[in-house]
């Protein structure tokens, strides 16, 4: 194809690629076109034996390799969430030469998702290790300014201002994260001639976010929230850097000789502009940032930490008021000030406590600006169903109100003589906003399809609609008062149901079928009582009449939970459809879990039916992420999803069912995205 | 003994640097690591640091160095290979002649286009999938036909066309067993011939010698493990295509990098032991050859 006509637009394409990457078209920001690309690197990876440093607890995983994984993961996510274009090196646990991450950041090859990009800047993730275990600390390393093959000489001062900017807010969450064990290590000049400073055309750094060898340190690191902490460190850098200290840094050039003695650049204030994170893990309480406001109660009776693994969801504490307190009591937990950005625009908490006493002392989270008084509410206990009672359960609520202001959140116990109420794992991000599932009614029930099939659901945050020991005598021997969620289909006189629970969701939730959605008029057909958790729970129905029925999934109070059904629909044996004779749809999910953030979706059907489908990615309340048409290929079909939703940001780690539609058949699977 | 030379390299590095090297050089042909030695008449005559007059035979042919822009790279006369986005994240690949202003589009995804010496093939990286993200692809632009060899579907960006356009040589990986192999890839046949593995994660480099008969391959020994960065490597001859290999030097704590041929007889190489500091660029004067 020869495309004379075309070749002023690929000259125009070069130019302007060349000019961006020399830095030429003065200050770039997000909102031009999301054009910034910057490249994490997760360092190391598994596959060549290069794990990198192994932590204090030996060669036991986690080791370097996953932590530096995790870790690059959510710095993408949360530039990603500023609008900024953010790629990773790896993306998932496999080993990539040095060179070719290089590469990948000067835009020359693509990475292993097919994403081939320039980069304005190019940040590797490492931990470090060290012989001497009582070494520890956080540093960020630049190019040295001539080595033989340091192709632009420019760049050390660059990098240098670069490395400043990551190294601000990043020292400043690291003695958050490493509480007791942080050192904040000045930024260094690379002295080891390191493979990824050296050759790097575009403005590179190396962060080693501390020394796994340290018993502390490791300890921090392998948490959820350190994690964090640590991500929005270099997120809040790269971002200040991508949108000032480009600018500043040409202005410098020009008052200065290209080669002069190195600089660096003062870094803004420090602006968490990404999560809040707190899990109470620090010895210290409130945490740092953190205030508390009392009616004058004293602990236990306001908040405190509480270590008792009872009252923790997760790490080693949690906050927590006491109930059963005689006197009135108004106890207020205040986050650090935080700007809302696109990246932290919804909140997520885990919460304990008692709904059922939510009118004698009621738990609430709060909101308010920067300069109010007065709080908003953004969610009380009272809205909660008593099926949750006494488990951390979580609960996601929008911010997007509050976008691009300066917000605290406040976490409040207020009455007299209430329950226990308590807080843990608290982080902004973008995270689905916690709803009712989509078949929490009768009315709205999920279609099941027909053959064997997998569905994911949650009996949590559903209301109880429906009580199958009432009236005694029902299709259960006793009641279950918790969260219920329905599934619909249409049999055949003749066809048989075999559906079941695994034992540990069975031991607190029962499974029953009825046949109508009128509440008055309803009769329960067959149930399956709770199993106490030693055995599956199977329940298997011959339908005398053709008709509507509905499968109901129903926990018992305090017993709410997500799960898995599975089982089969058919007719007898002489009523079979030929098309589901060994030839059903279905749908594989690999890997799963993911720990990257690819997922590949790929499965066998009958040769001659369709060849194009839908296939669609919903989150457990059956809210939609990804919808695309996919083609098989004879009878088979394999789809990459890159993890993005539609509107091309990644979706957050949690748990995920593919559906696809092909030919007026359906296969779904479940499979989850680890953080 | 060589504890006492590497303190007191410090303070006199490249008089006593070159001391080491020509020690451990003139070692030549001591069979060490896993790599099998064949018949080994390598020598190393002389060795001095590198000057400004040194000039690389790759220096001297734009076609076999590596370009300073891997998005647009020379070709014959007016030709040149473009790498240019096609889509979101995608990149082609376009023939573009400079003199007549006309483009070609060859692969409507690829990366790192390169010529053959003499033009008539171009080599890129193909990502197919995640399992297989990069492919080799060698277009044959006098037959049209495009050579795929099977190479595992992990190929670096490293590669280097032989002077005559006879051989690709470029460091493969297999993804699904991880294992680095140096390999050759005989044209127009795409025959594969894989000449060295490594038992290290680490990377080779290597440079054509300007008659094309013989391949100077640094090979990885050791590897640090939390910096990643090659801690030792060796400079080895390796015999095209009878795969003849030959250790011309052992450094044990040194890493020798960027290999270039100067003539048939001498080749640039970097020396460095201890960072940035300590990196020196020698002229290896060599004598001798295969039996």
């Amino acid at each position: 194809m020869t495309l004379r006509a075309q070749s002023f637009r690929v000259v125009l394409a070069i130019v302007l690629a060349g000019a961006l990457h020399l830095g030429l078209l003065g200050t770039v920001s997000p909102s031009a076109a999301g054009a910034i690309g910057a490249w994490i690197d997760p360092g190391h990876g598994i596959g060549c034996g290069d794990v990198g440093a192994s932590g204090f607890n030996g060669e036991a995983p986690p080791d370097e390799r996953h932590l530096s994984l995790l870790i690059s993961q959510r710095v993408s996510n949360l530039l990603g969430g500023l609008g900024y274009q953010a790629f990773l090196t790896r993306n998932s646990d496999h080993c990539v030469p040095l060179r070719d991450r290089r590469a990948m950041s000067n835009g020359e090859i693509a990475n292993d998702l097919g994403e081939q990009e320039v980069g304005v800047v190019l940040v590797s993730v490492h931990l470090d290790g060290d012989p001497n275990p009582g070494k520890f600390g956080t540093f960020v390393i630049y190019p040295a300014p001539e080595t033989p093959n340091r192709q632009n000489k420019r760049s050390y001062r660059v990098d240098s201002t670069l490395a400043r900017f990551v190294d601000g807010p990043l020292q400043s969450n690291a003695a958050a994260a490493f509480l007791g064990c942080h050192d904040d290590l000045p930024p260094r000049q690379d002295v080891r001639a390191l493979e990824m400073l050296k050759w790097s055309k575009v403005r590179s750094v190396m962060v080693e976010c501390c020394f796994l060898s340290n018993q502390c340190q490791f300890n921090n690191i392998v948490q959820n929230g350190d994690q964090g902490l640590i991500a929005n460190g270099i997120a809040t850098g790269i971002s200040n850097y991508l949108g000032q200290g480009i600018a500043i840094e040409q202005n410098r050039m020009r008052e200065q000789p290209p080669l002069g003695a190195p600089y660096s650049i003062v870094a803004p204030p420090v602006l968490l502009a990404g999560n809040l994170s707190e899990s109470f893990d620090g010895g210290s309480f409130p945490p740092a940032g953190w205030t508390l406001s009392s009616g004058g109660s004293s602990p236990p009776f306001t908040w405190h930490r509480q270590t008792d693994p009872l009252y923790v969801h997760a790490g080693v504490g949690a906050a927590l008021v006491e109930g059963e307190y005689s006197s009135a009591i108004n106890e207020l937990l205040i986050s650090p000030m935080f700007r809302v950005t696109g990246g932290d625009s919804t909140l997520r908490f885990r919460w304990l406590g008692n709904p059922t006493y939510a009118g004698n002392v009621l738990g609430s989270c709060e909101i308010r600006r920067k300069g109010e008084s007065t709080w908003t509410t953004l969610w009380t206990l009272s809205q909660e169903s008593p099926a949750r009672a006494f488990q951390f359960t979580e609960r996601t609520v929008g911010l997007s109100a509050w976008f691009s202001d300066s917000v605290q959140i406040g976490f409040r116990a207020a009455g007299t003589n209430g329950a226990d109420f308590g807080i843990d794992e608290i982080s902004t991000g973008l995270f689905p906003v916690t709803t009712s599932p989509t078949n929490d009614l009768c009315a709205f029930a999920t279609p099941l399809p027909s053959g064997s099939f997998v569905v994911t659901g949650s009996t949590c945050y559903a209301t109880n609609q429906r009580d199958p020991f009432n009236p005694p005598g029902g299709c259960v021997p006793e009641n279950a008062d918790g969260g219920d969620v329905f599934y619909s289909f249409t049999a055949q006189a003749g066809d048989t149901l075999i559906v079941g629970l695994p034992g540990s969701i069975a031991q607190s939730t029962h499974l029953y079928l009825i046949d109508s959605c009128d509440s008055l008029a309803f009769a329960c057909l067959k149930g399956k009582d709770s199993s106490g958790g030693e055995v599956d729970s199977v329940l298997t129905y011959v339908f005398p009449s053709s008709g509507t029925y509905y499968l109901v999934v129903d926990a018992m109070q305090d017993g709410c939970s997500d799960f898995t059904l599975t089982g089969t629909l058919r007719g007898s044996v002489t009523a079979v459809d030929p098309r589901e004779q060994g030839t059903a749809l279905k749908l594989v999910a690999w890997p799963n879990p993911s720990r990257g953030v690819t997922v590949r979706f790929s499965g066998r059907f009958e040769p001659g039916s369709a060849t194009r489908g839908t296939l669609r990615i919903v989150d457990a309340t059956g809210r939609s992420f990804y919808v695309s048409e996919v083609q098989s290929s004879g009878d088979r079909f394999d789809v990459q999803w890159d993890g993005r939703g539609n509107s091309g940001r990644r979706v957050p780690p949690g748990r995920y069912i593919a559906k696809l539609d092909i030919g007026g058949r359906s296969a779904s699977t479940p499979f989850v995205i680890a953080q | 003994m060589e504890r006492q030379l590497m303190e007191r390299k410090r303070t006199q590095p490249v008089a006593l640097v070159l001391a080491l090297l020509a020690v451990t050089l003139v070692s030549a042909c001591a069979a060490r690591t896993t790599a099998e030695v064949q018949g080994c008449a390598w020598q190393i005559k002389s060795t001095r640091p590198a000057s400004a007059d040194d000039t690389a035979f790759v220096d001297r042919n734009p076609l076999l160095a590596d370009p300073a822009d891997a998005k647009d790279t020379p070709g014959p006369g007016s030709l040149r290979l473009l790498n240019i986005r096609t889509a979101p994240r995608i990149y082609g690949i376009y023939l573009y002649d400079t003199a007549t202003g006309d483009s070609t589009l060859l692969a409507k995804r690829g990366s790192l286009p390169r010529f053959s010496p003499d033009g008539r093939y171009v080599s890129y990286t193909l990502w197919k999938s995640i399992d297989e993200p990069w492919n080799l692809v060698i277009l044959d632009r006098k037959t049209g036909r495009s050579l795929e060899p099977a190479l595992g579907g992990c190929v670096t960006s490293y590669r280097r066309w032989s002077p005559d356009s006879r051989w690709l040589a470029i460091q493969a990986t297999v993804c699904k067993t991880a294992k680095t192999r140096l390999v050759l890839v005989s044209l127009p046949s795409g025959v594969i011939h894989v000449i060295d593995s490594l038992a290290v994660f680490g990377e080779y480099e290597f440079a054509w010698s300007p008659t094309s008969g013989v391949l100077a391959v640094i090979r990885p020994e050791a590897v640090d493990r939390v910096t990643e960065s090659t801690s030792a490597a060796d400079l080895w001859m390796l015999s095209v295509p009878d795969g003849k290999r030959c250790l011309l030097a052992a450094t044990p704590g040194a890493v020798e990098s960027n290999p270039q041929w100067v003539t048939d007889r001498s080749l640039l190489v970097t020396r460095s032991s201890e960072g940035p500091e300590s990196i020196h660029r020698f002229l290896v004067q060599l004598s001798g050859g295969w039996p």
